[in-house]
């Protein structure tokens, strides 16, 4: 049974450095009374919920979503923890839908989070012990090799990290808003992980977003526009083996490619109209431009330099302002469907792109190894 | 909503802070490196199928999907290339003790088929790091080696038994000879 499947309600909270003002029951609660508030629907019309967040030692809380059953409105009802690393809230979302296109589910609230001011991310990929390098330290060698391999010149990173800033600036839920950044600016911040700097990188967020999806029925009943579903794709690949070439990883090749061919595209660059892509790290902007076939081999950057990513160009990436300025590792994956979902509804406020009917969102995670994508219109599948 | 409207009282916050300490078996195909580490050998495991060669090893090929064992061991030198790298700059998280910034390189071994991540590079500035250069373990005297810091959850760490592997000063290795092992 394959059931036409839609995004009804999406939710964010505010993400800040701290949100000291909420619990992290408290933060979940506000994303989903958003997303329910979007949908007009109440928790008792949610069948089941789906609940993902990155490693529990970001928090030091093991299994979180079993104390959160009763804050997510979870209570005599199906709960399922989906945790596949920084990619998981795509992958949350993914699982959720899924349950409604199997025909097993009506509707499902779906939520992904992070409270990184309750521990530290850089100590909970450490493990506890010296050495550790983040993120960055780990990426930032794929990042140089698709600098040597590319030949793009070193601004293309600065560029992106304007581009996102500025795009953050217009909404209102992001985390860093730097109007007023510029490439000098960015040039001039103290590098982090070679070739990556401080204003290239992501911050450490509070915050949840949820999103409600919704079966055929549910979705003439939704009383804004619905984001449908087109195609949803989850691939992973192990994070080293002999030949693995992880400046385009395979498994994000091939969940491109499933995605593409379930919603019937031939040509992203041309059939898509703008994308919410996971770029933490100002490089993975044309490096999944590239990793996803939207643009050719060495091809990638020039979208960037001649501004056809940013928001009034040809083909805009994270005109939300992406997870480089807001980052809730758990919910940043979410929030590029939730996203992508308000582009095509054109609900996006502020950072709205004109006339989209196509979206592209993805999320990646681990060492690039786990990929969860999505392509969404303002039009049912046929 | 409730963050639009904080107020000006401060939270309560009650500093409660644990420590644990633990100890963990290793695996026991990283317990036998580690053995023979000590003593100041690289062993791997040969897969018995392709040929390539994994150290540490986890007891399998993941491109044959075979099972390895003692039997198809081997040892390969402590010379090999640079294939990647980056220059960390510490943030001082809890329990980090690196306070300067710190060299993040993967070294493949002559005869290898994967690199070892997170090592050191010495002998040369920062500047001049580069893939492709080549390189030899810098071993710690034996009655200072110790398995501290290698863990089943590890990055490649060769405890501290090799302090780094230093710059040798011949020609850098041709790419063509490391492009399908970089990572």
């Amino acid at each position: 049974m394959n059931e036409r499947c839609a995004i009804v309600g999406v939710g964010q909270t505010h993400f800040k450095k701290r949100r000291d003002d909420v619990s992290i029951a408290g933060l979940l609660r506000e994303a989903i009374d958003r997303a329910l508030a979007d949908a007009e629907l109440t928790l008792r019309d949610i069948d089941a919920v789906v609940i993902g967040k990155a490693p529990d030692a970001f928090e030091g809380i093991v299994m979180p979503e079993i104390f959160l059953a009763d804050a997510v409105g979870a209570t005599n009802k199906p709960l399922l923890r989906v945790h596949t690393a920084g990619s998981v809230g795509g992958s949350t979302l993914v699982v959720g839908a899924h349950h409604v296109i199997t025909g097993i589910h009506g509707t499902v609230l779906t939520v992904a989070w992070e409270k990184q001011s309750e521990g530290n991310a850089q100590w909970g990929l450490a493990g506890g012990r010296s050495g550790g390098i983040g993120a960055g330290g780990a990426f930032a060698p794929w990042m140089r090799a698709y600098i040597q391999q590319s030949g793009a010149p070193d601004y293309i990173g600065w560029m992106v990290a304007v581009k996102d800033r500025r795009n953050a600036a217009k909404n209102p839920y992001a985390h860093l808003k730097m109007p007023d950044i510029t490439l000098e600016k960015v040039k001039e911040s103290p590098m982090l992980w070679d070739p990556i700097r401080f204003h290239e990188s992501c911050p450490s967020s509070d915050g949840a977003c949820a999103a409600i999806v919704t079966n055929e029925e549910g979705a003439k009943r939704a009383p804004r526009p619905p984001a449908w579903i087109h195609g949803l794709s989850v691939r992973s690949e192990l994070g080293q083996f002999p030949g693995r070439n992880p400046v385009r990883p395979q498994a994000g090749v091939e969940c491109a490619h499933d995605v593409y061919r379930q919603a019937g595209i031939t040509d992203p660059r041309s059939q898509i109209d703008m994308a919410e892509l996971y770029v933490p790290f100002s490089w993975y902007e044309p490096m999944w431009l590239e990793g996803h076939d939207i643009a050719g081999p060495g091809e990638g950057w020039k979208m960037v330099d001649t501004g056809e990513t940013d928001l009034g160009g040809a083909f805009p990436v994270n005109p939300s302002g992406g997870v480089l300025s807001t980052n809730a590792i758990g919910a940043s994956g979410m929030v590029r469907f939730a996203e992508a979902a308000q582009q095509v509804r054109g609900l996006a406020g502020e950072h709205q792109v004109d006339g989209v009917r196509t979206a592209l969102a993805q999320a990646y995670g681990g060492a690039a190894q786990y990929f969860a994508m999505g392509v969404l219109r303002n039009t049912p599948p046929e | 909503m409730s963050d639009q409207t904080q107020t000006e009282k401060e939270n309560l916050v009650m500093e409660h802070l644990v420590s644990l300490t633990y100890r963990e078996r290793l695996t026991p195909n990283l317990n036998r490196f580690v053995d023979e580490l000590l003593e100041g050998r690289l062993v791997g495991h040969k897969c018995p199928s392709c040929g390539r060669v994994y150290l540490p090893s986890k007891g399998y090929c993941p491109m044959c999907v075979v099972a390895t064992s003692a039997e198809d061991e081997v040892e390969v030198p402590d010379t090999g290339t640079v294939t990647g790298f980056t220059i960390v700059t510490p943030v001082a998280y809890y329990g980090q003790q690196e306070t300067e910034p710190f060299v993040f390189a993967s070294v493949l071994l002559d005869g290898a088929d994967t690199p070892l991540n997170g090592q050191d590079v010495t002998g040369l500035p920062h500047d001049q790091l580069r893939t492709g250069l080549r390189v030899k373990a810098k071993w710690k005297p034996k009655d200072q080696r110790s398995a501290e810091g290698i863990s089943n959850r590890g990055w490649g760490s060769m405890g501290t038994v090799v302090d780094s592997f230093e710059a040798t000063g011949e020609p850098d290795a041709s790419e063509e000879l490391f492009k399908d092992h970089i990572f």
